[in-house]
């Protein structure tokens, strides 16, 4: 009972007072004299057990192919079949081959002893009986017989622990190795002799280290390593080990896991998403060209209409008004001719130029945002009917020639927008420079781009084209739209920021 | 004789004596190599135990028994159909022939002398049970095979 002193707390408390019951145990009373069996039954009534009495060696065995007993207190003398001779039979069945048998004799010769001991008799007792005597010797064998049953039970449980471990340990999907805080293996599972290929006692008594080489005692904790099977081979693994403090020391569980396939399926990913990288980069390089051959396009077929067609047409208004002026016999029907003929051309030479001004304005290059955004402006009223309120410092600096097309391109995308879908009849644009950016705002009253966004695609284009020139320029552009309008705002750095992000894309265009 | 004999291991014996030192002794030793052991004090009770237990393997039969004896028992547990292929082994004491023949004509499957040979008794029980799990008929008329 010492031992229950420093019963561990909880469960396993429990589970001890629960498996042991104070049942009472049987003593077996073997005597042929009726009057016997009565006094020693009375002697023996306060040690409260269950007494069960057999008048014959025949009796006593009946009862004994049947139960257990603590003791059996057997008469020597008795007619047919004496005690010595019971207390044989008994000695031979293993069931009750060390029941404790006390003998009741009334003879001390030493004979008589000595052939009692040698069939397994613990102690005799010397009729006439004296009930203390008796009751405290069987007392002890009541005790004796309560601890043997107690562990009988205890290694049960211990039996059934020992197999719910077991069982865990193979039904585990992972190898799982016991080892000493030394590494030396002292449990294996079926796993684990799968997964390196020793058999199980090859496995016992090895060292972890033979199996996962840089195993170390501190790594408490799931890490990944790679393990060795007996052919050499290596695989990666991933291990978790938890220490477990017993009466036998310091033991360390680890699970092997064989993570081989999720290794390759994360070499398939990686690669898979630098493919993806790779091919967005070399998409947006592709928009960068195209975004870039358009503005050089536009350029050169504004600087065409205005230097080339443009002199052409000037030239022919020259002569013609030469031929008006001179005093030469037209018609009047040819005067009215020629007249109209000047003025389609001026009508037309207007046009030229202002296509060629919105396809690349020459003020761009010369003068800046300051010049060409109130003449853009000007002339997009003028066009459309929808009242521009313009925000602008009007003293502001030439900005980098790229920086200042982008501002451009994306007001005139944004303006064309508003024209085109947002059904506002004013706009109100704000170009704001600071040390490090210049930034440009539009701002609508219209509907709103969500209600118009699928049925336009070409504004889907629109929209991306100035994603793509404000990205390009390493800018940041957002749109901010509701029922109520529209604000569409770039952001654009300036000076060494610029193009940080850009492809050099001069080398592209001839 | 091997330990846990796997032809008997496990199986169940009912023994039949009217003399409950025979009953111990054999119990003690049947035991011994894991076999499961009932017993009846006379023919009567033994019937009365088959009743109660009809999954018992082979039957180990004491024939001089006061009131009911081995013979008579025998006949009586031959009779029940259920029980006409159980087999049954006489223990008789008396080597003589027409003993042993009236002992087969009784209806017991075989028979083993005493003071009981252990290894014999072992080897005609073995072949028994074993006669009876391949579900080959016992013919009764069969003589000692040991």
């Amino acid at each position: 009972m010492s031992s229950s002193s420093r019963q561990v707390p909880g469960i396993a408390g429990a589970q001890r007072e629960e498996a042991l019951p104070r049942e009472k145990v049987k003593i077996l009373l073997v005597d042929d004299n009726p009057d016997n069996l009565i006094s020693i039954e009375a002697a023996l009534d306060t040690l409260n057990q269950e007494i069960v009495s057999a008048r014959s060696g025949t009796e006593a065995l009946r009862y004994l192919l049947e139960n257990d007993f603590a003791a059996i207190l057997l008469d020597v003398k008795m007619p047919d079949m004496d005690g010595f001779e019971t207390a044989e039979l008994i000695r031979s069945r293993k069931r009750s081959q060390h029941t404790p048998i006390l003998f009741l004799t009334a003879y001390r010769n030493e004979e008589h002893l000595f052939r009692g001991y040698d069939l397994g008799a613990v102690d005799f007792l010397f009729k006439p009986i004296v009930p203390e005597i008796l009751r405290s010797k069987v007392a002890v064998f009541v005790e004796l017989s309560r601890s043997a049953q107690r562990q009988r039970r205890q290694a049960e449980i211990l039996a059934k622990a020992e197999l719910k471990f077991r069982s865990l340990l193979e039904a585990a999907p992972d190898a799982m190795l016991i080892t000493t805080a030394e590494g030396e293996i002292v449990l294996a599972n079926s796993r684990a002799d799968d997964m390196f290929g020793y058999s199980r006692q090859e496995l016992l008594g090895k060292n972890i280290l033979v199996v996962v080489p840089s195993w170390t005692l501190s790594s408490y904790h799931v890490g990944e390593l790679a393990s060795v099977c007996k052919d050499g081979s290596t695989f990666p693994s991933e291990i978790s080990s938890s220490p477990l403090q017993t009466e036998e020391g310091l033991l360390i569980t680890s699970a092997i896991r064989d993570i081989s396939e999720r290794k390759r399926a994360e070499q398939r990913i990686a690669e898979q998403t630098q493919q993806l990288h790779e091919a967005n980069r070399e998409l947006r390089h592709l928009s960068s060209r195209i975004v870039a051959i358009r503005d050089e396009e536009r350029r050169r077929l504004g600087r065409e209409l205005h230097d080339s067609q443009g002199q052409y047409l000037a030239a022919i208004k020259m002569n013609l008004e030469m031929i008006e002026t001179t005093d030469a016999a037209l018609s009047p029907m040819q005067k009215s001719a020629l007249t109209e003929a000047i003025t389609l051309l001026e009508r037309s030479m207007r046009e030229i130029r202002v296509i060629s001004h919105l396809l690349h304005p020459p003020l761009l290059d010369e003068i800046g945002l300051q010049a060409v955004v109130p003449w853009y402006l000007n002339s997009f009223s003028e066009r459309s009917g929808i009242q521009i309120d313009l925000e602008m410092p009007s003293d502001i600096a030439k900005l980098p020639d790229q920086v200042e097309l982008a501002v451009f391109r994306v007001l005139q995308e944004c303006l064309t927008n508003v024209h085109r879908h947002s059904g506002s009849k004013v706009a109100k644009v704000r170009i704001f420079p600071e040390e490090t950016s210049v930034t440009l705002e539009v701002t609508d009253q219209g509907k709103g781009l969500n209600s118009q966004n699928g049925s336009d695609p070409v504004m889907g284009v629109g929209i991306t084209g100035m994603r793509e020139r404000v990205r390009e320029l390493g800018g940041h552009f957002e749109i901010n739209s509701g029922g109520d309008g529209t604000v569409v705002r770039a952001v654009l750095p300036l000076g060494e920021q610029i193009g940080k992000h850009a492809v050099n894309l001069q080398s592209d265009l001839v | 004789m091997r330990k846990n004999d796997s032809a008997l291991a496990d199986k169940k014996v009912l023994v039949i004596d009217d003399d409950l030192r025979n009953i111990f002794a054999l119990t003690s030793l049947l035991e011994h190599h894991d076999i499961k052991v009932l017993h009846a004090e006379n023919g009567r009770a033994g019937i009365e135990l088959l009743r109660k237990t009809p999954d018992v393997d082979i039957i180990l039969m004491d024939i001089m028994m006061p009131e009911m004896d081995g013979y008579e028992t025998t006949q009586a547990i031959r009779k029940v159909p259920a029980f006409q292929n159980l087999p049954i082994i006489a223990l008789t004491a008396k080597a003589m022939k027409g003993d042993r023949d009236k002992c087969l004509e009784a209806g017991a499957s075989d028979y083993v002398t005493k003071p009981v040979d252990l290894e014999q008794l072992f080897a005609v029980m073995r072949v028994w049970i074993s006669r009876r799990s391949e579900r080959v008929p016992i013919r009764v008329s069969s003589g000692a095979t040991v």
